[in-house]
């Protein structure tokens, strides 16, 4: 079998060693088996826009290419490869390859099984001298419509493996990134789902079933995930009963603050007290995901109901009270209550080390962007609460706050997936991966060779990238280490480090004709 | 083509494992409710038939915004309806919110009780003893049981009459207080006031007397008798003296129970039952927010106490009983009748697997700001010229009791409304009677209010469309159509109204959320039927 330019076959998979299965363009083959057939027009079609152009949400339709092709042979080898042209039309889905010439890199179409228009057996009409047309012997043009995927897919691109560590900062020789990682240039037109495999090393993450927390940001280059260090020199106001910074190299910055929180620390019956106040340094102007990095106390048998709120300060102003007095008012807003709930069974003395997701907030407080006004964020006061339901004694560290990026003037989109581990590994040994093309995720040993039971139970959106934004900022954050104890280290403590896989299907809105 | 306008992703749990079937879906709706919280949602996936199996009501769905991972809707599934057909294979989703769990079980509450209907003669009374209910002579308005030996009676040590209660064994709730005034009709050191339960005894009003002066007396669970397993008990007038002969014409020998109020043993959050005076804290009322608490620890068990926000609220309910049994929603909604300015909401599970639960007051600022360019309707409703409503009721001894609430005693007599109008003529409006088991004077005061009030100034209601972000003022963010929660009020831009969100409406389809502004005026019957009995 040969083909020409351009290319267009019906194949297994995205691939460019998929098995073709129908070969439209088959200008050289077998004659005694199959008819030569060749591409005379190729459609790629536009997809449609859905919904409002100003609506804050669209969506593209589904594309509709058209292949003309025909087909030189007797008219019962025209019907047979209308035959195997009809059989891979039935398929529920299939992929379509067009490669317009040496030149270009292929695309495939992923086509879908769709209501049919008539497909018809024609003859080839030719002009011949002194007027009129005359049939090509033994020359029959098929039109195949076909209904596929809005965006074309380009070949796997599978990015080098990165590595992330668990820690504050970027570490260098070789590089790894601080629970993110900047993706080189994405390639194609349209945003892509990624799949992320991560294999946590071998001498970290002996924790069973640790949290994860794995996204995509687009967007400008000035966009950031900070990281605010909580501990000696970090400037801020303790509340009530937090200590000073207490140095210990596990934590980051090599210190914490520490909460001894008591019964009644905020008034009779209720401890959930403001335990800690201070600027944020700036970060670019926006919306963000806010999360504190915490050790708790959870003694075994004893259960332990921790309470954290973050709160916005919006400064004080005059106001008029329902009375109609006036007053000074200093308004700290804070997010939703989150519960750290130990059960009874404990983790032992200041054991437990995680994220606590504290909710999103926007940069400055009470700050709307507007797109043609660029200014500076002003250092912005933050307040954290931390208590237990039932107002008893704990003790929690503090150890720092990150903040990511998920609207805002420097965010294009954000996707961001919460990975609840129960029964289902991801960590030393066991590679996770993440496939936002197919919204799943299957962890396997190293080898990659045996799948593991169940998964976890996720929530959010898997991570997508965008070509078009300037950045695309991978994050993987371990948020705890796990619901047993399995021996130390574990993925959660300072700079553990995971290697991370990353590959996509680039998206292509246009791709040429053929011609 | 499946998939969702907004950045949403929808999960659907089936029991076995999470999948996350976002780019399945489509033509997503959800509802929000306050009060209620979550209602409803619904979508179309287009999944094999056989991809879930055995969906049905014990299996969740779940809608998040993927920028941030956070649950904006969770629902419990219907029975899910898979088709095959000419458009392929697909389901149709339809789930309820965590509202509809606070309808699961009924049981028999009574909170606070004064109907004396529930007493009876206790069965080891003295034959010639008497027990009559009546309206007190000593304190006018009030209800009283009388306990009396009659006269021409040889009464002998340890003989009593009196009444017993077994409401409280009926509803399957502990009794948590009983306060009584206890007054006598004459000063004897032979005969005792008592309240007695199966297991103890404890003298009341005047202690090792009975005396014709007034006492107001309380027993408190724990302290004066078994907490969480005591159901019923009786109050009589005991004979501790030498035997006697009481004079025929001595009509003397009698106690009265003036204004018995007998209060369940409410829980606190934790499912902790109350006892004595400083867990239970009044005998006489309770406040709707005690009333939360205690759903909280006993019916709303899937709720998370820990995160649960229940505001205190200040009036002071004087009678709500459920001796027929109630659901939680039964008792949240009639709490909205004596705390309208309150709303109750039950929203998504956290990581420990229970709901969000809120019992807070409707704020007095606005949190949206919004804008009538997308569609704005607001509702009309009549304005009925009255100024007085009357209520009847049923009290504590079963007779009817007409309350008058008038424009002027709620203020709104002067200001402006057309009620003006009407000077001096008195002019009512239809009249309403209060449900069973709800009737005090306070109820009748507080809800003829509110009836009155809606027909002098009927409040403003109206529909608003968002399909673009809107400002919040609470978080300072712009948020998303979908990211709008009821609840919280929104000020109209273009009319400067600021209205209650009582409902949103999201369409994934047109990205837009349609909110439901202010509440239209409730009908009596509507009104009544949310103090009816569940």
């Amino acid at each position: 079998m040969s083909s020409s330019w351009p290319l267009v076959k019906y194949v297994d998979a995205p691939a460019a060693a998929a098995t073709v299965r129908y070969d439209f363009n088959d200008q050289n083959p077998n004659l005694a088996t199959s008819p030569a057939k060749k591409v005379t027009e190729f459609d790629p079609g536009v997809p449609t826009l859905e919904g409002d152009p100003d609506a804050v949400g669209q969506q593209w339709g589904f594309r509709s290419p058209q292949i003309v092709h025909t087909i030189r042979g007797t008219k019962a080898q025209a019907m047979a490869a209308l035959s195997a042209v009809s059989k891979e039309q039935l398929r529920d889905t299939n992929w379509v390859l067009f490669q317009p010439s040496a030149a270009t890199q292929p695309v495939w179409f992923k086509t879908y099984r769709t209501g049919y228009q008539p497909i018809t057996l024609d003859r080839v009409y030719v002009r011949v001298d002194g007027g009129g047309q005359v049939a090509l012997p033994d020359t029959w043009k098929v039109t195949v419509p076909l209904v596929a995927d809005a965006f074309a897919y380009g070949a796997r691109v599978v990015i080098p493996t990165l590595q992330v560590v668990q820690g504050p900062a970027d570490l260098a020789g070789p590089v790894r990134g601080a629970m993110h990682a900047v993706l080189p240039a994405i390639k194609g037109d349209a945003p892509t789902g990624l799949r992320i495999s991560v294999t946590p090393a071998s001498t970290a993450g002996s924790g069973f079933d640790p949290d994860w927390l794995v996204g995509c940001v687009a967007g400008k280059a000035t966009m950031a995930d900070t990281v605010i260090d909580i501990g000696t020199g970090d400037g801020f106001t303790a509340g009530t009963n937090m200590g000073a910074g207490v140095a210990n190299a596990a934590y980051f910055g090599g210190s914490y603050r520490q909460a001894s929180i008591a019964v009644s620390d905020l008034s009779a019956g209720s401890n959930f007290a403001e335990r800690l106040t201070g600027s944020f340094p700036v970060v670019p102007a926006g919306r963000y995901k806010v999360l504190a990095r915490i050790s708790a106390d959870a003694p075994i048998g004893v259960r332990k109901q921790y309470l954290f709120a973050f709160g916005n300060n919006f400064g004080s102003a005059v106001i008029r009270l329902p009375s109609g007095q006036l007053a000074i008012v200093t308004r700290v807003q804070y997010g939703d209550t989150e519960l750290l709930d130990f059960g009874g069974a404990g983790f032992g003395a200041l054991t437990f080390d995680g994220w606590v997701d504290l909710g999103d907030f926007p940069f400055p407080a009470g700050y709307t962007e507007v797109p043609d006004v660029v200014g500076t964020m002003p250092a912005q006061v933050f307040s954290l609460k931390i208590g237990l339901a039932d107002n008893t004694t704990g003790t929690v560290r503090v150890d720092a706050f990150k903040l990511i990026p998920v609207d805002g003037p420097t965010v294009t989109s954000a996707n961001l997936l919460r990975a609840n581990f129960s029964f289902s590994p991801l960590q030393k040994l066991v590679t996770g991966t993440f496939d936002g093309d197919s919204e799943a995720y299957w962890s396997t040993n190293a080898g990659g060779s045996t799948f593991f039971n169940n998964g976890p139970s996720l929530s959010g959106g898997f991570p997508v990238a965008d070509p078009a934004a300037e950045r695309n900022l991978l994050l993987l954050m371990a948020l705890d280490r796990g619901t047993q104890s399995g021996g130390s280290p574990y993925i959660t403590d300072l700079n553990s480090q995971a290697a991370v896989d990353v590959s996509y299907y680039p998206r292509y809105l246009h791709i040429g004709d053929g011609t | 083509m499946p998939g969702l306008r907004g950045r949403l992703g929808i999960k659907v749990n089936d029991g076995m494992a999470d999948r996350i079937v976002t780019r399945c879906c489509r033509g997503l709706k959800f509802t929000k409710v306050a009060p209620g919280g979550h209602q409803s949602l619904s979508f179309k996936m287009t999944l094999p038939r056989n991809t879930f199996n055995d969906l049905g009501p014990v299996d969740r769905t779940y809608v998040y915004d993927t920028r941030t991972t956070k649950t904006v809707i969770e629902g419990y599934l219907e029975n899910p309806t898979p088709t095959d057909g000419p458009d392929g294979q697909q389901y149709d989703i339809a789930a309820v919110g965590g509202v509809a769990l606070a309808n699961d079980e009924t049981r028999g509450l009574i909170y606070i009780d004064r109907d004396l209907g529930q007493f009876q003669k206790d069965l080891g009374a003295l034959s010639t003893s008497t027990f009559e209910v009546a309206e007190s002579v000593s304190f006018p308005g009030n209800q009283r049981i009388r306990a009396q030996f009659a006269g021409d009676t040889l009464v002998s040590p340890g003989v009593f009459g009196g009444a017993g209660n077994y409401e409280m064994e009926r509803a399957g709730m502990s009794l948590g207080a009983v306060r009584a005034v206890v007054v006598s009709g004459r000063t004897d050191a032979a005969y005792r006031s008592r309240f007695q339960t199966p297991s103890v005894a404890v003298d009341i009003g005047a202690g090792a007397t009975i005396s014709t002066a007034p006492v107001d007396s309380t027993v408190w669970a724990s302290t004066d008798f078994p907490s969480g397993t005591t159901l019923r008990f009786a109050l009589y007038l005991y004979r501790t003296g030498a035997a006697g002969n009481i004079p025929a014409a001595d009509a003397s020998v009698w106690t009265d129970y003036v204004d018995v109020c007998v209060l369940g043993q409410r829980m606190n959050r934790n499912g902790t039952l109350l006892t004595g005076a400083a867990g239970l804290v009044s005998a006489t009322q309770v406040l709707a927010s005690q009333v939360v608490e205690d759903l909280l620890g006993r019916l709303l068990t899937f709720c998370d106490p820990g995160t649960a926000q229940v505001d205190t609220t200040s009036f002071a309910i004087t009678q709500l009983a459920y001796p027929d049994g109630v659901k939680a929603a039964g008792v949240l909604n009639d709490l909205a009748v004596f705390e309208s300015g309150y709303y109750w909401g039950i929203g998504a599970t956290g990581e420990n697997g229970k709901h969000e639960f809120w019992y807070r007051a409707w704020p007095t600022t606005p949190r949206y700001e919004v804008s009538v360019r997308d569609g704005w309707q607001q509702r009309g409703s009549d304005v009925d010229l009255c100024n007085r409503i009357l209520v009847s009721w049923t009290d504590a001894a079963g007779k009817t009791v007409v309350t008058p609430v008038t424009a002027a005693s709620l203020g709104l007599v002067g200001i402006g409304l057309p009620v003006d109008d009407l000077g001096t003529r008195i002019k009512d409006a239809d009249p309403i009677t209060l449900p069973a088991g709800k009737g005090s004077l306070a109820n009748a005061t507080r809800i003829g209010g509110q009836i009155l009030t809606d027909k002098i100034s009927p409040p403003k209601a109206g529909t608003v469309l968002v399909r673009r972000p809107i400002l919040d003022m609470l978080t300072g963010n712009q948020v998303m159509p979908w990211e709008i929660e009821p609840g919280y009020l929104c000020r109209i831009r273009e009319t400067g109204d600021e209205l209650r969100i009582t409902q949103v409406d999201y369409d994934d389809d047109g990205c837009s959320m349609l909110l439901t502004l202010g509440r239209p005026v409730l009908t009596d019957e509507q009104r009544l039927a949310r103090l009816d009995r569940a």
